[in-house]
Order: structure tokens, then sequence, then C-alpha cells
């Protein structure tokens, strides 16, 4: 292994591996497009799978309670399918206002310089 | 207790707290059309040939990936996670990946394809994996590899890096790329495991005589070969200029995998080498060792080259044949005296063929090559160098994942971000007070 292991790198390597995940709060605004971009794309693979891959909740490691939890998945999917499609219909419409709001800040910003220019 | 009585029905209902005590090994397997699936179960021998249980803990290949794994991987005590730039193989196994950070390992540096078809399927993962490519690509712009090799311009593979704990590479050049653009996740360098037994490759040398034989009638003295997967990286149409421009005794043979896409068979008709040149696809797997075993010489150009690790490569050097080799990435961790290094790139035929020419006139380098070769590859099967490296990678990630100190230190790694503090902000030392005492919780 070629990584050391003092305190400072340990920490170095928590932060590099913590910065995966934007945290929404501090996301400037292309970061905030993209998130809402992903959640997006997410909820629209969702929507195609009879169950969401990966998601832990729907899971367990014993076989009868897997079946129990996937059947009651199933059950309610055709309601939670349109509950899918309207979310990502959602989250694309908020990711072009995200769009929209990156121009406009452009625009005012020329505005701004232009207007510092005139006086 | 009524406490106990509590806890007991508490127990019974609380229905995801049993976790899998295994380690799930998420791969292509035999009998799957890929190098991976051997290579793969070339690693897990080893780790049974050298006794080793992680934690007394069994690892447990899951292939085909089913649509119930889905549910169950998440809950093993750590994942091992191959990946390749393979879609069909590995879109799964990406997706665990990073939804349960493990041990992953890179059978393939460059990622393109993949990223594109996971964009192209509308996988959510594709776009992150851009995203986070491009935003690295400036990085790695100074490299000599990435330069001369587009797939390598933008390593899409730092997605995957960052979400995992530990790496596996096969080859130094692997770890300098990754190092390159800021990857902090710990790499274990593993050379690439002897894929054939022994005994594989004494019954092809055998079968390696039949074949010779039968070319030998038609004229041939010396035969040089192409093998694995036939693809364009592998200039083939510029191996058969090369071989057009050798004495007539010089047979060439194409053997492997046919790959969509591509065909080799148009080449090989239009080259004007006749009965020099024969094709080989989809053969079987002892077969193909025979015929690496018959070739005096192996060719094994790369262009452009993805960061991988050749199998091919890897069987030649332990059929003792000895190989013409682009001077690039991985292939520059083999030294000399195991294999013939030509330009990198897209090479003139006439460069390839001047470097055949002097391994066809000279047999007694062509011995000492594949002797040296044969010998690299003995002292990987009596070191088990690969199963101790895999052993140690397993190890480590295990115990990064385990121990309480680094969860701790995880948690305030988030905490820090979350308030913004940056690499720049390490380094004037915020938070390291809160690290430097956690420690001393490290066993030592």
């Amino acid at each position: 292994m070629t990584s050391e292991n003092d305190p400072r790198e340990a920490l170095e390597r928590e932060v590099y591996w913590a910065e995966t995940a934007t945290p929404a709060s501090r996301a400037n605004r292309s970061e905030i497009r993209d998130l809402l971009h992903d959640f997006a794309m997410q909820v629209r693979a969702d929507e195609r799978q009879a169950v969401p891959l990966g998601e832990p909740n729907i899971a367990s490691p014993s076989r009868v309670r897997r079946k129990a939890k996937m059947f009651q998945f199933r059950l309610f999917r055709p309601i939670r399918r349109r509950n899918d499609r309207l979310t990502a219909e959602l989250a694309e419409l908020t990711a072009v206002l995200a769009d929209r709001v990156i121009g406009l800040e452009a625009e005012v910003r020329r505005l701004k310089a232009e207007l510092e220019d005139r006086s | 207790m009524r406490r106990r009585l509590v806890g007991a029905v508490r127990r019974l209902y609380s229905w995801d707290h049993k976790s899998d005590p295994r380690i799930a090994w998420l791969s292509p397997m035999p009998p799957a059309r890929s190098g991976i699936a051997t290579y793969s179960k070339a690693v897990l021998e080893g780790l049974e040939r050298i006794e080793y249980t992680p934690a007394r803990r069994k690892i447990v290949p899951i292939w085909p990936i089913k649509h119930k794994h889905a549910s169950t991987i998440p809950w093993h005590t750590m994942g091992v996670y191959h990946l390749g730039n393979n879609l069909e193989f590995h879109r799964e196994i990406y997706d665990h990946a990073i939804r349960s950070p493990g041990l992953v390992v890179l059978h393939d540096l460059a990622l393109d394809d993949f990223v594109n078809g996971m964009i192209a399927r509308g996988h959510p993962f594709g776009h992150q994996a851009l995203r986070e490519g491009l935003m690295n690509a400036a990085a790695v712009a100074d490299l000599p590899e990435a330069r001369q090799n587009e797939p390598l311009r933008v390593p899409y593979v730092a997605h995957a890096a960052r979400n995992a704990r530990g790496i596996v590479v096969h080859s130094p050049f692997v770890e300098r790329y990754l190092r390159s653009f800021g990857c902090r996740t710990p790499v274990f360098v593993a050379p690439h495991p002897v894929v054939e037994r022994e005994s594989d490759v004494r019954r092809a040398r055998k079968r390696a005589a039949v074949l010779r034989g039968a070319l030998e009638t038609t004229g041939m003295r010396t035969l040089v070969g192409v093998f694995g997967d036939l693809n364009a990286a592998k200039l083939i149409d510029v191996v058969l200029e090369a071989t057009a421009r050798l004495p007539d005794d010089v047979h060439l043979v194409v053997v492997g995998r046919r790959i969509p896409g591509y065909d080799v068979e148009p080449l090989v008709r239009g080259s004007g080498l006749g009965g020099r040149v024969s094709l080989h696809r989809d053969v079987s797997d002892e077969d193909f060792l025979a015929w690496m075993c018959a070739a005096d010489v192996a060719i094994d150009l790369r262009f452009p080259h993805r960061g991988e690790v050749s199998g091919s490569l890897a069987r030649a050097l332990q059929c003792g044949t000895p190989t013409v080799v682009s001077a690039t990435g991985t292939y520059l961790d083999r030294s000399d005296d195991e294999v013939v290094h030509v330009r990198a790139g897209r090479l003139d035929p006439a460069e390839l063929a001047a470097a055949l020419r002097d391994l066809v006139d000279d047999p007694e380098r062509r011995r000492r090559i594949g002797e040296a070769a044969h010998a690299h590859v003995a002292e990987l099967v009596s070191s088990d160098a690969t199963s101790h490296v895999y052993a140690e990678a397993i190890e480590g990630t295990l115990g990064l994942l385990r121990e309480p100190a680094r969860r701790a230190l995880s948690r305030w790694g988030g905490a820090l971000v979350d308030l913004g503090i940056t690499e720049e902000g390490l380094e004037e030392g915020y938070g390291m007070s809160y690290a430097r005492a956690l420690e001393e919780f490290r066993p030592h």
C-alpha cells in the first residue's frame, strides 16, 4: 500500500472521500443544477425498474423477509411509478429553473458592469 | 425479564439489522466471455492456496448478478468490485461499488466506453462519472500517456476511485495515473496473476508441435502471432504490413476472440500474404494456449493504450514466447530482458518489421528473452505475490471500514466538508487536533 497513515494523511483522505457529495447547503448554482439533474436521472431510472437497484430499505438478508418486502413494494408499484414520474418531472423543471438562474445572474453581472462603465 | 422479552421481540421484528459476515466478490466468473473471469478465478484460487481467510470471513463470488443480489450485497461485510470498460459485464458492479464503498479492482483505466454507455442508457451515475472526469482532465494533461492516448485524457475512473475505500491495480503506471489527479484512496499494486496451470502449458507445448508441423509443410520456418481480443487497438493492420516485409518463410497467425464492431477478416484477405497468414477466431482456451506456445514471437501492440494490463502478455510470458510490445503505460513495467519494446503510438510497419527481423534472425536472443519471461512468471508462482497483495488489500480495506476511530474521523471529515474546509484549510491545520487525538485510539 502506498498511502501513509499519519493523522494528516488520514484526515485529508476522509475529506477527499466526503467531498463526493457536495452538501446542498454549500453548493453553488451550477452544482445545484447538477444535483437536481442527478436526482432527476435517479428517479427516472427508478421509474423504469420494478424494484430500485441497491435500495437497502427494500432488502433483507433473510429470504422470507426480502420476498415479503418485494411483494409489498410491487403491490403498490403502479402508484409509486406515477409518483416517480411526477417527481422526476418536477426535478427536471427545477433543474431548468436553476439553468435560467445561472443565465440571469450572468446577465445581471454584465448589466452591472455596463452601468459602472457608464458612471 | 420484561426488558429481555422486549429485546427479543424487537430483534424478531427488526428486519434489517443482521449483516452478512461474508465478503462479496463481484466479478465476471467463468464461463463469462471476459478475460476478467479467468483472472478472477485465478486470484480466488491463489487466495485459497495461501490459505487466506480474511478475519475468518468467507469470500463469496457473486456472478451473474441477479436482481435479488441488489438487496443483499450492501449487507455484506465488504464488497470487492471488479471494474472494466465493458458495460455488459460491469454495469451492476459499478452501481454497487458506488453505493456500498469497498475494495475496487481496476482492470481498465480508461472507462470512456463504459461511462458513455451509462449516459446513453440513462444510468444515474453516468453523468456523475463524466463530470468528475472532466473536472480532473487538466490534472492528467501533463502525463505523456494521456497526451499520446486519447482514452486516457479524461480520467472517467476518478468517480469510482473517490468512492472506493481501497483500489487494487496491476501496474505502478496505473497508480501514478490515479495519484496524478489527486486520488487519495489507498492503492495496492498486485501483479497480474499467473492464469494458466503449468500442466496446461505443458499440454499446450505438446500440441504446439502438431500445429507447427502443419504449417512447416507449407514452408514456414518462423511463426509470428497476434493473440487476444481482435480489436483495432492491437494494430493488426500494421502487423500484417510488417509481415509482408519479412522473408517468405515467416508466417503470421492471428488468434483471438471476435469483438463486435471490428472485423479482422477483410484486413487479412486484403493483406496479400495469402497462405502466410492464418486467422483463428473464438478458439478454445486449449487451442489459444497451444498457438501461443507454437509461435516463435508474439506481438502485443496497443494504440490507443487504455491503461490495461494485457492478459495475453501474461500468458505469453508464461509460455516463454518472446513478445514485442508498445513502449507505453503498463507495458513499460516489463523490463527489456523480458519483452521487446517498440515505439509507442501508431507504429510504422517498417519499424515493426525491423524489430521483428532482429528477432527472426537471432534465435539465441529469442531464447534468452523467452527464458527471462518464463523465469519472471516462475518467480510470481513461487512467491504467490498476487495473492499476498490481495490479502493485504482486503485486510487493509476491511480494517479501514471497521475501525471505530476511522469511523469517527470519517464523520469529522464530513463535518469539515460541510463547513467548507478544503485542502488549503487542512494545510493551515483546521481540524487537525481532533484527528491527532483520535490517533491515540488507533491500534498500533
